[in-house]
Parts: C-alpha cells; structure tokens; sequence
C-alpha cells in the first residue's frame, strides 16, 4: 500500500513538474482535483453552501472591480512591465499542451482546408515539450514550456516578436503564467502571475489537509492558488473557439477536465504571412479557465451527490449551463471574467429547488411506475 | 441478480440517448454546447459552419430536444435505477411478472425519443405560429404529451390487466406519428431548399 502510494505520489510528481505523456498530466491533476474536492466534502453541509457563496461573491468582486486584487495585479503588470515571479509554470504547461491537442481538433472543426496548419500545429505540439533556457535575471525552474517559447518554431521570428507583443497583454490567466522569453527581444516580458488572495484559498487548503501525501498537496496548494477565472477572449475567431470549446464535459463529479487556450489578439501590424497569422490565430484563440474552478465546482456537485441522485444530476446540469454561459459572456464583453459566480450560482440555486421540490415528486411518482413526466 | 438488473435497465433506458450521443452529437462541439445550454441558438447561428442552412433550426431543435430528454430521462429514472441495486424487487401491478424497473426503463428509453421529437415538432410550430400548421403543430405536442403521461399511468394500474402493454404501445404510437410529422416537415424543407437548385 505504501510502495504503491508512493509510486503514484511520484509519478505523479514527474508528470506535472516535469517531462511526461500529456494524457498522464492530465490525469494525474484531474485525480488530485477530485481528490480536493472530495475532501472539502468533510465539510458541514452549510459551511460548504456559505464557502461556495462567499466565494462566488469573492471572485465577482476580485476580477470586476477596479480596486480588486486580481484586477490591480493585472493592471500593474502590465503597466511596468515586470514579470510576475510564478510558482506555477507546471500547470502552465500542462494547460499548453492541453491546448495544443485541443487546437488540433479546433482546426479541424474550424477550418476546412488546413492540412498545411495541422501539421504545423503538430509540430508545434511536438515543439511544446522542449524547453528553452530561461531568462538570465529571473528564477525560476527549469523546464517552462509556454505559449510563447513555442512560437520560436514557427516560420518566422517577426511573427513571433509581434505575437508575443500582441498576446502577451492579455496573458492574464490565473493558471498561466507565460514566462516570456527575453532572447526574443519581445518589448514586452512579462510574466503574469496571480497570488491568490490568502483567506479563501488557504482555508481551503488547509480544510482538505487530511492528506498524508503532503507534497501533493502543497502542489495541489500552488494549483489551487489559481483559483480565479480568467476568460479571456479577443478575437471574433475566439468566438468560434468559445462555440465549440466545450466538448468534454463528461462525468462532472470529478470534472477537471482542464482546458485552456490562450486568446490571442489580432494586433499584428507587420505580419507577413497571411497564412502564419491565421494559424497562430487559431492556436492561440480561445479561453482559459483555472483549475481552482474546476475544483470548487466539483465540491459543489459532491455536496450535491451527498444527498440525492436527482441533484446530482441537477446541479451538474446547472454548473454545465453556468459554464457556457459564461463562455458566451466572454465572447461578448472581450474581458477578463470570473467563471464562479454564475456557475455556483445556478448550481446553488437548482440545488436547493431540486431538493426541495423534485426529490419528493419524482419519489411519489417513481412508485407508481409513472416514469413519463 | 441484482447487478445484472441494475446495468440491464440502464442500458434499456439510457440506450437511445447514449447512441445518439456518441453518434452524432459528440462529435460536434457545437451540438454539445448547446445540449447544455438550450437557449442559445442565436449565438450558434453566428459562429455555426453553414450559417444560411435551413437545416439549421432542425439540427438545433434536434440538439435541444436531445439536452431536454436528456436531462429528464436522467432525473426522472435515476431513482429508480439505483434502487435496483438493491436486494429486492417491485412487481409492476399491472403485468405481475415484469419489475417496475424493467417497465420503467422501457418507458423512459421511448420517452426519450419522444422528448426529442416533441422538441423538433414545437420548434416548427412555434416557428411558423401564425400559420394554422404550426399552431396544429403546438397543441398536437402538447395534448400527445399528456397522452403519454397518462399512458403510463396504465403502467401502474392494478384494475387494467397487462396494463403496461398498453402504455407503450400508446407511446410507440405517439412515437411514431410525431417522427412522422417531422419528416414530412423536414422534407418539405428540403424541397423548398433544393429547389432554386435544380434547373
């Protein structure tokens, strides 16, 4: 038991901090989401409903207002031009391949013609793995694959200064922090990188601190640092991106499916190739999401799951709606928005309506073999 | 025993809905997003491939009749599935030798379907509610729904012997003409669309 936990603890290690297949990444931060969420489960039922809330109204506040933390970490950002000292270059990673083997498939869905690009992509996906030395002045660990580096590939480095121009004022992601690479003279380095607001986030840390992997789950701690939504969208094909992002939203009990992508914005006054600009375009349209959302919707939908099926099935219905909703509200306003509060909102709300009002009828309807409403 | 009733029921009951899924929904995301979300078409026809299709509505009306059964079928027989795991059985009052949760399954699979078509047929009869077909249209979805509520009301009558039978083949029936409505429509459509084609 021991030897396998430690196996796991690991190999899980090396996959997300390091090199490893993008599905066991994947994998392994949808586990130890699930995990967290679980164990916020040892919660009380109304401390559970009241966290959930306050935490909806926390990120409303955080992201929207013009005095609020993330908002003003933004803002100073990208005034000076500083780089944002970041923990968390792993996830970024992760969150960089994810988009890569998603931007395959957008370019499919999206652009008829594109062999040319999904080879390109490929190999951009391929490239996404190496790592290049990081910047002299700044430390930080080793291997960060970011958005950026990987458009050292690409055809030419011009696209690149100018994309990286472009993209990286609106890299404001809480899980992404794109370390950009000062070898390419970029005017801007600048490395975005959001603490999260002690309170709410460590008490959630330290409620799920039953666990004996402890070095789990100090990771699990830095992940969960990014607790706060960024959905980011720039470009009318992002839009197209948004449509058709939401492809997995399978088994919600343990959704942590993380996507992200990265939205790129359409500023490119020198390009020079047509093409180039339509696949940096592609790949880099889309919309980012913190894992730390995935988290508190999945120990909504367990405290859901603790009481009935029917607002199992409800609540995740209800979050999967939130969700989308807030896509198309990204699409619209172009703006950094939080992806909690309509989410958990909704999910609150038909929680208490499911259980108040559906368990009962369909339990005396149930009997009776009226299945048919 | 019970195990195999538990994942033969959910297989009845959720087989159309799965098959459709991995068919022909899952493999647009489009169609996923708005399975959830059923009130976004006017944003989908703005970012959908084919913007001027008047196949469109029909996809979108299918997609959302689907997120509808979906989700009903989910809520309304999940209860009863899970119970079936359980160590004993309820009889179907009116055919004494099938369990509720057979009976059941069988019904919420074909209520599924219906909730798919009943979606496609309010779609064009809302659609085209100033012509006397579509209101036809609405009050034919609305009274068959009932219809079928009350036929499975059948399912649980002690007086009506096999009982049961009889709720669904009022179902199949009802089944059967809403498809029928829709491909008449659809292929009026399709007339319509492919005319200014043909020389």
């Amino acid at each position: 038991m021991v030897f396998a936990l430690w196996n796991f603890a690991v190999v899980g290690l090396v996959s997300i901090f390091w090199k490893g297949p993008l599905w066991l990444q994947q994998g392994y931060l949808t586990v130890m989401s699930s995990l967290m969420a679980f164990s916020l489960t040892g919660l009380e039922e109304w401390t559970t409903w009241i966290l959930l809330g306050l935490l909806a109204v926390w990120d409303l506040i955080a992201v929207l207002c013009p005095f609020g933390p993330l908002r003003l970490l933004i803002e100073s950002s990208r005034k000076q031009q500083r780089e944002v000292p970041a923990l968390l270059y792993s996830v970024n990673a992760v969150w960089f391949m994810l988009a890569a083997s998603d931007h395959v498939r957008l370019s499919k869905n999206i652009i008829p013609s594109s062999s040319m690009k999904r080879t390109s992509l490929e190999e951009e996906e391929k490239s996404s793995l190496s790592t290049t030395p990081p910047p002299t002045h700044i430390e930080q660990p080793r291997e960060i694959t970011n958005g950026r580096k990987r458009t050292v590939t690409l055809t030419s480095i011009t696209d690149t200064i100018h994309s990286l121009a472009s993209s990286s004022e609106y890299e404001a992601s809480t899980s992404s922090t794109a370390p950009l690479q000062p070898n390419a003279a970029a005017p801007g380095t600048r490395q975005h990188r959001y603490h999260t607001q002690p309170s709410s986030s460590t008490l959630a840390s330290t409620t799920g601190g039953e666990h004996n992997r402890n070095d789990l789950l100090s990771q699990q701690q830095q992940i969960d640092t990014n607790r706060f939504t960024r959905l980011r969208t720039e470009s009318v094909s992002s839009t197209t991106v948004a449509a058709q992002s939401n492809t997995t939203e399978g088994d919600a009990s343990s959704s942590q499916e993380q996507r992200r992508r990265r939205s790129n914005d359409t500023q490119r006054n020198n390009e020079n190739d047509e093409e180039v600009r339509d696949e940096e375009d592609v790949e880099r349209s889309g919309l980012k999401l913190g894992l730390g959302d995935f988290v508190f919707y999945s120990v909504l939908i367990a405290r859901a799951a603790l009481y009935d099926w029917i607002t199992t099935v409800c609540c995740t219905i209800a979050v999967l709606t939130g969700l989308t909703t807030t896509i198309f509200l990204l699409a619209i306003y172009k703006k950094a928005l939080p992806a909690l509060p309509i989410s958990i909102a909704f999910g609150i709300l038909f929680y208490f309506v499911a259980k108040t009002v559906l368990v009962p009828y369909i339990g005396a309807l149930c009997v009776f073999g009226m299945v048919g409403l | 025993m019970s195990l195999y009733t538990f994942f033969g029921c959910l297989l009845v009951a959720y087989g159309p809905i799965l098959s459709i899924f991995f068919l022909y929904i899952g493999q647009n995301a489009q169609h996923v997003l708005l399975m959830v979300s059923r009130r976004s078409e006017a944003g989908l026809n703005i970012v959908s491939a084919n913007p001027h299709s008047p196949f469109n509505q029909s996809i979108f009306s299918f997609v959302t009749g689907y997120g509808y059964a979906l989700t009903t079928t989910l809520v309304s027989y999940i209860s009863l599935l899970v119970e079936s795991i359980g160590p004993g059985v309820i009889m179907c009052p009116s055919c004494p030798q099938a369990t509720t949760f057979f009976i059941s399954a069988v019904t919420t699979s074909l209520f599924s379907l219906l909730h798919i078509v009943w979606m496609m047929v309010a779609f064009e009869g809302f659609s085209n509610i100033r012509k006397p077909s579509g209101i036809a249209r609405v009050i034919w979805v609305i009274g068959s729904h009932f219809g079928a509520s009350y036929a499975t009301l059948l399912n649980g009558s002690e007086t009506i012997q096999y009982g049961c039978v009889y709720s669904i083949i009022t179902c199949i029936g009802i089944l059967s003409i809403s498809t029928a409505l829709v491909a008449y429509s659809l292929k009026s459509r399709y007339q319509l669309h492919s005319h200014p084609h043909s020389s």
